[in-house]
């Protein structure tokens, strides 16, 4: 069982690093608009794996982005942390089937990424991120969320049916 | 305490993650004077590295591939292109030799003085005496019988004979060539005046035999035989071949037979003239019988 915890760890730092590497090369890019992969895989986890795992994986997702970003420090592990922590509350309050409630919530996280990362650059850098261009991205990276989260969806489902273990 | 903890781990866990983050806003790491973003971020650095040479390294692979398929249309395109080229060019090869040809024969035509029909040879005499070919004009282009043919010799711009048409058909002719055997036609030796009737022997590497030079006469071998005009078929002047051998008949003490090459070529010749000689005079009238055949 430990070996099992350890190695379920190790998959998914694994899967962070990737994930960071595959963000930074911007590998999925859709006509100029990069989709935020780190921010589908850790509404897969929570949605998937709940609320509590949903947080940590996020946090450390969220972490991991400001130590290689230059952004402010602490922002992304905030919105990642708050993105995985809602996940089961939203999905009890939309009672749908499960692939709608998840692109909802693609919808819903990007919306709040933006709103926390305007809010906390404001309060924290006295920097106004909110212009023209910021609005228009908003809807193009919805989009492009939306097209690559389906397909890791079909993924993730393939590959969480496969395994049966708990985490914590 | 700590079954409220266990209870309400989500949300207790969720706070103070979030209070973890809004502490480190708050503190303002990304500043020069604390080393602990540094620190954590130099860690992290070679991991990712790690991660992102191998996520460059697979990219790089299908993107090579694309790479290289692209190459391949490319080579194919090029391939055929050069393939088309190399067409054009032998294409633009062949005209050129055609070209150059046919202003050959434009030089040719120019110096005859009686009208002529350019025809190519289609077929020769398949047996080994080799005694006619086989030319793509016919009656319908003008062709008689008894018409002289002719070829206009590269090395001295003669025009050299070759035979007579002795079959018309309408669209192809047959030539005998002056190599067949009992064919005659009058000849003169260039130099000399001397007249002779120069005979076939049939066979086209054969050489042809002059008869009726006197016995005195001075041949050289080399020497160059012509027509001599005495005939209703071909006209004075064309080349027939030079003396290769000098021989005295024993029936005829007074006449010498000499051997002569003829000047054309039976296995290079290809394009030849039909030449419209006109007969000025009739003199079938007037002789006993025919020594043209």
């Amino acid at each position: 069982m430990k070996d099992n915890k350890a190695l379920s760890i190790l998959l998914y730092v694994l899967i962070i690093f990737f994930l960071l590497a595959m963000q930074s090369i911007q590998l999925f890019s859709i006509a100029g608009i990069h989709p935020d992969l780190l921010l589908i895989v850790t509404i897969i986890v929570a949605l998937s794996r709940g609320s509590f795992l949903g947080e940590i994986f996020g946090f450390f997702v969220g972490f991991s982005l400001d130590l290689m970003s230059g952004s402010l420090f602490g922002l992304n592990a905030f919105v990642f942390t708050f993105i995985g922590a809602l996940a089961t509350p939203f999905q009890k309050a939309v009672k749908v089937a499960s692939i709608i409630v998840y692109i909802f919530y693609i919808i819903f996280g990007t919306i709040l990424k933006y709103m926390l990362f305007t809010l906390f650059y404001a309060l924290y850098e006295g920097t106004q991120l909110f212009d023209l261009y910021f609005l228009l991205k908003i809807p193009g990276e919805i989009l492009a969320n939306i097209v690559l989260g389906i397909i890791f969806y079909i993924f993730a489902a393939r590959i969480y049916s496969r395994d049966s273990y708990d985490w914590f | 305490m700590l079954r409220f903890l266990i209870r309400f781990k989500i949300v207790v866990t969720a706070f103070f993650l979030l209070f973890i983050s809004l502490l480190a806003m708050s503190s303002r790491i990304n500043t020069n004077k604390f080393y602990f973003r540094t620190f954590l971020f130099s860690a992290l650095l070679n991991i990712e590295n790690i991660m992102l040479s191998t996520v460059e390294s697979i990219q790089n692979v299908f993107i090579n591939v694309k790479r290289i398929k692209d190459l391949e249309t490319r080579l194919n395109s090029a391939e055929e292109r050069l393939l088309h080229y190399r067409e054009l060019t032998f294409l633009y090869d062949a005209v050129q030799t055609e070209n150059k040809k046919l202003k050959g024969l434009l030089g040719i035509r120019s110096r005859f003085e009686y009208p002529a029909y350019y025809s190519k040879i289609i077929f020769r005499d398949p047996t080994f005496l080799s005694d006619y070919v086989i030319i793509d004009k016919g009656y319908h282009d003008g062709i008689r019988l008894n018409m002289p043919v002719v070829y206009s010799s590269e090395m001295n711009d003669r025009l050299v004979l070759v035979g007579k048409i002795i079959e018309v058909t309408d669209s192809a002719s047959k030539v005998r060539l002056i190599s067949a055997k009992n064919l005659y036609l009058g000849v003169r030796l260039e130099n000399q005046e001397y007249t002779g009737i120069l005979k076939g022997q049939g066979s086209w590497n054969q050489n042809l035999a002059l008869e009726y030079i006197p016995f005195n006469a001075d041949i050289r071998l080399g020497d160059s035989v012509i027509t001599s005009g005495e005939s209703e078929i071909y006209p004075p002047g064309l080349q027939v071949g030079s003396i290769q051998g000098i021989g005295q008949n024993v029936i005829e003490e007074f006449f010498k037979t000499l051997y002569v090459k003829p000047e054309f070529d039976y296995k290079k010749i290809s394009d030849v003239f039909v030449l419209e000689y006109e007969k000025k005079f009739n003199v079938s009238n007037l002789m006993d019988g025919f020594y043209e055949r």
